[in-house]
Formats: C-alpha cells, structure tokens, sequence
C-alpha cells in the first residue's frame, strides 16, 4: 500500500496506454447512451464522471457459464482449464471493488475462478459524488475505494490525480508507463478528506436503511420481521433473476451436463435463489416453498451481519443494480425502505 | 485412467475419482444399495467418517451428494464406497438402469459427519425411512468402538415391513450384545406383530432403557425436528443430539450456495448439526410438511 500524486490526467491517459501493451484494457464508456464495459486499449478520453455500468465486471471472473470438465466418446474426462487473456479495468467504482472483494474471498483457490481473477488487474476511480440510486455509503463500500484494487484513482479538482496502488503489481503499472508521482502533502491529504467530506454530503439522506438493517440484523435471527412482512414482499417477486444476475456480489450457480455427440461438458451455469427450483429437492422436499421465504432468504443473505465478508462489509455493496431492474420495485433500497417503514 | 499429466494440479483435484459398479443389491423396489470400487487408490475416500457425504457423478447426468451406508472404519473393504440409494430424480434413475461394471465418478468425502466422539456414551440413533442408510455407517463404527457393556438403542421407523431397508444389518444388530433395537412400523401389513405408529412414540422408551446420553437422528424432514424435540423432552441435551440434515447440492464445496441454511453451508458446515446449533437456525425446518423421501 501507498500513494502518489500524478501531474495531471494526461498521466492516467499514459498509464491507460502503458497497461494496454502487454493487456486488453476495458473500461466504462458510454455506447448509444448506455455506459457500457468496453475494449479501449486505452485510447480516447477516460470517462472520468460517466455512471456506473449497469452490467459489472463479475462475469469476467464468474462467467455465466463455465465448464468445468469434458468427456469424450472413449470416457476420457478432463478438467477444462480456462486461459484468459491479462486484462486491466480501469475505472472500477468503490462498490465494484468491494464487490470484487466479497468474490474473492467466497471463491477462495477455486482453480476457475482464481486463474480468471489472476489475470486481472483492477485500476479504482473514487466518485467524488453519489451516483443515482447508490447507497455504498450506507454499507461501508463507498463512495471512496476501500479494497481489492491494484491501483485506485482520486482526482483532484485542480487536474492532478492522487493515485493509491494495493499491491506491487499496481505499482509496478505506474512505474512500467513512465508515470511519476509526487509524494502526497499535508494539503493534498487535507483535499482529499474535504473530497470525501464533500461526497459524502452529496447522498440522500436514507435514514430508512439503517433502520431496515437494524431491523434485519435485529438477534435473534429474523425475530424483528414477522413472516407476513416477508409473504407480502413475495407476489412482488416475479423470479426475473434480474437481481441476482446484475448484484456484482451474487454467486450462486448450478450445475448442467450438456451433452455433444458421444462426449459432453459439465458447466457452472449462474443461478438464482429467487427461483422455485433452487433448493427444492428430488424427494419433494423444499426448504424455501413460498415467494416470500425465497424473498427473506435473498435479502438475508445480502444484508445480514451474519453473511459479513472482509472487512465486515455486508453482502450488499450498494450499487443499487437491483433497483434499476426489478420490476417489482424490492431491490435493495425498496426491500430496505418497507422494513424500514418508509412506504 | 484419464491423462491428467498436462493439467494443473489444482484442476486435476476437482475431477471426480473413477469407479466401477462392484456389487448391488436391492433393499426395496425403489431403494438399492451399491458397492463401488474406485480404479485408484483414495485414501481421504478409505478414511471418511459417518454422516459424511460425497458427490456421485454420471456423465451426461450430472452430481449428486449421497451420505456413505457403509465405510472402511466401519470394516468395509478399503478402496471401496458403499451407497444406499432411493430412486427419486433422474440422476438415480440413470444410476438405477447402471450395470456391474459400469462407470461412475465420485467426489469426496465432504462436510462435518457425526462427532466421533462419544463411543463411551449410551446413544440412541433414530431412522426414519431411508435414513437409515446414513446412520449406518455410524451405528457400525459407534458398535465397533464404544467400550463392552455400553449399551445402544436403536429406533428404525419404516412406512411399512416391506419398505425396511438393510435387513442384514438390521438382523446383525439384532444379535450383538447391549443392542436394542426397536423396529417401528407406521402401515403394518398383516403378519406384522411389532411396534407400529412413529418413531417418536418411542423415543422415550429407548432413551429410559438405556439411559441414553446423546443421540444422532436421520430421516425425512418432517421426523427430524420431532423426533430432536422428543429427545429432548426425554431428557438428552440439544448439544447432545446430532441431527443429519439433507439439502439440495451443487457442488459440495460451498461455493454454489444451494444447501445453505440461514448463514451455515449444509455440505461444508455440516451435514451434521447438533441440536443446539439448528436452534440458531430457524431455516433449517421450513417445509417439513413437504412430502418426506
Ligand atoms: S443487493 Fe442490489 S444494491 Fe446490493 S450489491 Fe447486489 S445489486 Fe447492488
Ligand atoms: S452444495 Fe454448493 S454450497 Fe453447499
């Protein structure tokens, strides 16, 4: 860990280069008015104030689909083994990182999700205001980067830009591109705490989520929500999996066997918890029978302390994609604010 | 063998390890218990304890996690695992139409099994249905290693006399010293002369007759929380009764998270959880109504 001051963004502009010469470099860009992660190689302006993308960086470590080993007609079975091209992102938001965090740490040495995540390195850009709809800073994620980054990015209104690396490798980026830095002064620091003063500042007031959660994670588990707050949430959920396949922290998938001539793969495939089948057993037996069970699972799951991960931060990253796309209004926020008796 | 040489390690370990159907034979219409024989050595698979589980995987088919019926410890023969399985989805289907000799993978062994402690203490195992294929392998290894003259209870229900599964081993308990064995028929058919009605009927028998201390339990959903609160109403301590408890399973590993309850992963937290644990779960018996195996 540590910090430098770069000139200007012309230096981000030449690391962006510098990182495209030995990997593809994406990064946010906003194609037909849609911000969108895109092949750069690091040329063009950097969107420095573009929002967020609604489709995240998961399924480049988490593809939607992954095999992981194939057959063929002599009942030969081998593992397939990905080989992913070194990737840099550059403009990761502090929830995206977080996110990425929580991934890591649920994966653990899984060889698949390691050798894609390894292959990665992850440039942060700091919001310097609250994007619309995001609450990071209601679960400790944001608005300013916390974790997981190679390098991470703070501008600075002046055009210089204070750049933290994580690890040796993010160093090692800086210094590869001819970039250098200056050390970070006592007015720079102080710039820095006034930006996040600043940013902080620029969130609604949500006072509903900290009661929602306090609610949520009130012990007992589950004491403080009777069954029929969560049976009423139910019916608004219409199993879409909008939630689960945008929430950059959702990891579950199943298992498929496709079968091709004599031979055949085994894939993870993403899956969703808010669909019937997910936990329903062959025998019959299903732990989650009502919409509303699979609703109170999921947003346990998201916003209980009881599913912290580093650094205690909750499951819930609050990107609010879930918001933008269920079409029954009880993404994070909406679930937060009718336990939180806002509606 | 499959060519693994090319392969990193850490994939290679994921790949389920090769086995051949060695023996079969059948428990009930639907119920079928299977001895494989794995084509390599595997000595995490020699050494698993009861109440463990592993994934049984058929090409095309998929994974499923099925709990051992019989173990090395338990004095099977090393280099093979022993399954009883119930014929209920399609991958058992495919397995049920398998062959001796046929081909299967297996993955494991994973997650918490019974606490293998406890072989000084007087225990009562209870069964429901196909449950007893579980509790078995540890009413075996429990028998094999508890000190002469520590009495077991053990309380098998079965829907009706045909429908008991491991007739050998019912008789070969039946025979040992200090073993009670109540057999528990909730449809008796004509013939039957024994206990009828449920399991928990007679739990408090079986606990008194030996003065039971701790308890281990397996069965459908909805036997499992009654027959732990008759325990208890016994006089056996939650923290002293297991309870196996059966979940959906995708990978084995918690990663998929299809058998999580509340915050605990079934396949690596437990598949055994012990009374006292399940009290902090309140997931852990939504659905119980659901139809039973
Ligand atoms: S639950 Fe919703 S707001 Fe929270 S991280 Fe997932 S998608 Fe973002
Ligand atoms: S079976 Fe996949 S998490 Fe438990």
């Amino acid at each position: 860990m540590g910090a430098g001051v770069l000139a200007s963004r012309a230096a981000v502009d030449r690391l962006r280069r510098g990182l495209a010469r030995d990997r593809r470099v994406i990064e946010p860009r906003s194609v037909d008015g849609a911000p969108l992660w895109v092949e750069t190689a690091g040329e063009g302006a950097f969107a420095w104030t573009l929002a967020p993308p609604l489709v995240g960086v998961k399924g480049w470590f988490f593809p939607p689909r992954e095999p992981v080993l194939a057959w063929d007609g002599t009942g030969a079975v081998l593992p397939t083994v990905p080989s992913p091209d070194r990737i840099a992102f550059v403009g990761l938001r502090a929830c995206d990182l977080a996110a990425i965090a929580h991934l890591d740490a649920h994966f653990g040495a899984d060889p698949w999700y390691r050798t894609r995540r390894d292959a990665a390195l992850l440039v942060g850009v700091d919001c310097l205001q609250a994007c619309a709809g995001g609450f990071c800073i209601e679960v400790d994620a944001g608005p300013f980067a916390r974790a997981a980054f190679d390098l991470n990015l703070t501008p600075l209104p002046d055009g210089r830009v204070v750049a933290a690396w994580g690890s040796a490798v993010g160093r090692a980026a800086l210094a590869d591109a001819g970039v250098t830095t200056k050390a970070v002064d006592e007015g720079t620091t102080l710039l820095l705490g006034e930006l996040a003063t600043t940013a902080a500042a620029s969130f609604p007031v949500r006072s509903y989520v900290a009661r929602g959660l306090a609610r949520l994670n009130a012990a007992p588990a589950g004491a403080a929500i009777a069954d029929e707050e969560w049976q009423a949430l139910g019916p608004r959920c219409l199993a879409c999996t909008g939630c689960t396949s945008l929430c950059p922290t959702c990891t579950c998938f199943t298992v498929v066997d496709e079968l091709d001539g004599a031979g055949g793969a085994r894939a993870r495939v993403w899956d969703s918890c808010l669909l019937e089948g997910f936990q329903r057993e062959a025998s019959g037996h299903h732990p989650a029978p009502r919409p509303g069970d699979r609703v109170r699972r999921f947003w346990y799951h998201k916003l209980s302390r009881d599913f912290a991960g580093p650094g205690g931060r909750l499951g819930c990253v609050g990107c609010g994609r879930c918001d933008v796309t269920c079409p029954g209004t009880i993404g994070a926020l909406g679930v937060l604010a009718a336990l939180g008796g806002e509606r | 063998m499959n060519n693994t040489a090319a392969i990193p390690a850490a994939f290679a370990a994921t790949l389920p390890q090769r086995a051949r159907i060695a023996a079969l034979h059948e428990e009930d219409e639907d119920t079928r218990t299977f001895v494989f024989r794995l084509a390599d050595s595997a000595p995490a698979l020699d050494a698993a304890h009861p109440g463990q589980f592993l994934m049984l995987s058929l090409l095309g088919y998929g994974e499923a996690a099925f709990s051992f019926s019989h173990l090395p410890r338990a004095g099977a023969e090393p280099g093979t695992v022993t399954l009883t399985v119930r014929r209920v989805g399609s991958l058992t289907q495919a397995l049920f139409a398998c062959e001796i000799g046929a081909t299967v993978g297996l993955r494991g062994p994973f997650g918490r099994g019974f606490p293998p402690d406890g072989a000084e203490r007087p225990t009562v195992f209870v069964a429901g249905g196909c449950g007893l294929a579980p509790l078995r392998s540890a009413i075996d290894v429990h028998l094999r290693e508890r000190p002469a003259g520590i009495p077991v209870a053990i309380v098998y229900g079965a829907r009706t006399p045909e429908s008991r599964i491991l007739r050998a081993s019912l008789a070969a308990w039946q025979a040992e010293p200090d073993v009670m064995l109540m057999e528990v028929i909730e449809r008796p058919t004509i013939g039957w002369s024994g206990r009828t009605g449920l399991v928990t009927d007679f739990v408090r028998e079986a606990v008194r007759a030996i003065e039971a201390e701790r308890a281990a339990i397996c069965g459908p959903p909805a036997m499992l929380r009654a027959t732990a609160d008759a325990l208890v109403a016994a006089g056996v301590a939650p923290g002293a009764i297991h309870v196996a408890l059966e979940r959906y399973m995708k990978c084995g590993t918690g990663l998929c998270g299809h058998c999580y309850v509340n915050a605990r992963y079934v396949c690596s937290d437990g598949p055994v959880f012990s009374y006292a644990e399940l009290g902090t779960l309140p997931d852990a018996f939504i659905g119980c109504g659901s139809p039973p195996c």
